[in-house]
């Protein structure tokens, strides 16, 4: 009976200890930061002095002209009637028309794979982040297979514009030229549509891709992120 | 009741020394904290003061509001004169945004924020100084900005292989970084739970994040404010894959 109470009573003291420490964990980690973040907000938050020949109803105009100024500002900066937004992560793609979201889905891009070929060449497979423009648009689109795409077979690189080099019906009916070789086209490969597989363009589903083509002019801007 | 204590000496010296010994350092924790908070907001007065910002009308709740308005349009006019990606803090609106050249291409929702009150500056300098365009000096994330694989190119048709797609999905994302007027952001990524629901602990993730910091800061000598914001993984990854290492940053408050 007494060993008993003796271990309850150690078993107590080491209860206390440790609910100390607790505290003062939680003191330290917790309670700690959140006086420090207010004691700051409270030392940049000094009073701002208030001129008596202050003229509030001169000032709001002269902001309200400023506003109306930066409004028109900003509309110039609207991306035209119609474009699409690509989201390199997630392999999906909005096509906005005035505004407003009037298709989205998966699509296809870059797969980040770098095709060592030596130690001085070498191909990075990605679509590039930023804004881009439709500068062609073609129906039937006709593949120009470029070195990578033998290299990466294992086959050997013919001649510039030998005829090995032209694949009809791979890039599906339709096809939107971005510069820099880049294209928004379909593929034979659809299951593989909102995987990341492509060699730097952007793949579409065959229905995605002719909204895409009928909705976008040539000088329509693509942005990618 | 004096055996009793006799009895447990050793007990009672190992509790009172516990208690001393936390207390002691928590007392110099703070008045270590109380110094560098001091030093962070002297350092920030200094600038306050380099910039001369002088508003009577901020007092004035209309004035103030069109003041906003005004200082966010201005601020988003100057990102957009960057090809790059940029992002957007609206803790107004409770989203973060990825901008370019004045586009909104991402927006995602803040499923959480901490401190809830990390935006109450009523001081005109101290708001200009958080909502204006400001750029990432540090960063660091458990994801990477870009995925590369290495392959080696085959010699000859027999070599060709197909390339294995991860299909693991990625642990979520913890992107923190510093931004050049000394705040910090912490994006943590909500992923999907085995049964398909959100998994949120913000309150474990928070007490990670701060027992991390007391870690690296026992004794503290610096400040630095940090909000914690809490978005979904998907978008999460998104947004940090889209900006860039030093990529500028906007607050909207």
């Amino acid at each position: 009976m007494e060993k008993i109470k003796k271990y309850i009573i150690i078993l107590l003291f080491i209860i206390v200890i440790a609910g100390l420490t607790a505290l003062f964990a939680y003191i330290n980690v917790l309670v700690l930061p959140n006086i420090q973040f207010a004691k700051y907000q409270s030392g940049l938050n000094i009073a701002t002095s208030i001129d008596s020949t202050f003229n509030a109803e001169a000032e709001l105009k002269t902001l309200n002209k400023k506003l109306d100024q930066l409004n028109k500002k900003m509309q110039r900066l609207t991306p035209g009637n119609a474009f699409l937004v690509i989201n390199t992560t997630n392999n999906t793609f909005e096509l906005y028309k005035n505004n407003e979201i009037i298709r989205e889905g998966k699509c296809s891009t870059g797969s980040f794979i770098s095709l060592e070929v030596d130690s001085t060449k070498s191909y990075l497979f990605e679509t590039p982040k930023g804004v881009m423009t439709v500068q062609n648009k073609i129906t039937n689109p006709v593949w120009t297979k470029p070195d990578w795409a033998f290299i990466e077979e294992g086959l050997p690189v013919p001649p510039q514009g030998h005829s090995s080099r032209r694949e009809a019906n791979v890039l599906g009916d339709y096809a939107l030229k971005l510069g820099d070789g880049y294209m928004i086209h379909g593929t034979l490969y659809q299951r593989l549509i909102g995987s990341p597989v492509t060699h730097g363009c952007v793949r579409l589903l065959d229905d995605d891709l002719e909204a895409v083509y009928k909705t976008l002019p040539v000088g329509a801007k693509v942005f990618i992120y | 009741m004096k055996d009793f204590f006799k009895k447990y000496k050793f007990g009672f010296i190992a509790a009172i020394a516990v208690f001393v010994i936390l207390s002691a350092f928590t007392v110099v924790r703070f008045i270590q904290a109380e110094k560098a908070v001091k030093l962070a907001i002297d350092e920030k007065k200094i600038n306050f003061a380099e910039t001369n910002v002088d508003n009577a009308g901020w007092n004035i709740p209309e004035i103030q509001k069109k003041e906003k308005e005004v200082h966010w349009m201005e601020q988003q006019l100057l990102l957009a004169k960057t090809d790059s990606l940029n992002l957007g803090i609206n803790l107004a609106d409770s989203t973060v945004q990825v901008l370019l050249k004045g586009t909104v291409l991402l927006q995602a929702n803040i499923l959480k924020q901490l401190p809830e009150h990390f935006s109450d500056f009523s001081n005109y300098p101290a708001y200009l100084d958080f909502t204006s365009v400001s750029k990432i000096v540090k960063e660091q994330s458990t994801s990477v900005k870009r995925p590369v694989k290495k392959v080696r190119a085959p010699k000859n048709e027999n070599e060709v292989q197909e390339v294995k797609h991860d299909t693991i999905p990625e642990a979520p994302i913890i992107w923190q970084f510093v931004l050049n007027n000394n705040i910090e952001i912490v994006i943590t990524g909500v992923g999907l739970g085995k049964d398909s629901l959100m998994e949120m602990n913000f309150n474990k993730d928070i007490l990670k994040y701060k027992f991390e910091k007391l870690k690296e800061n026992v004794i503290p000598k610096t400040y630095m404010p940090t909000l914690y914001i809490w978005l979904n993984d998907k978008d999460a990854k998104a947004i940090y894959r889209a900006i860039p290492g030093n990529g500028r940053v906007v607050f909207k408050i």
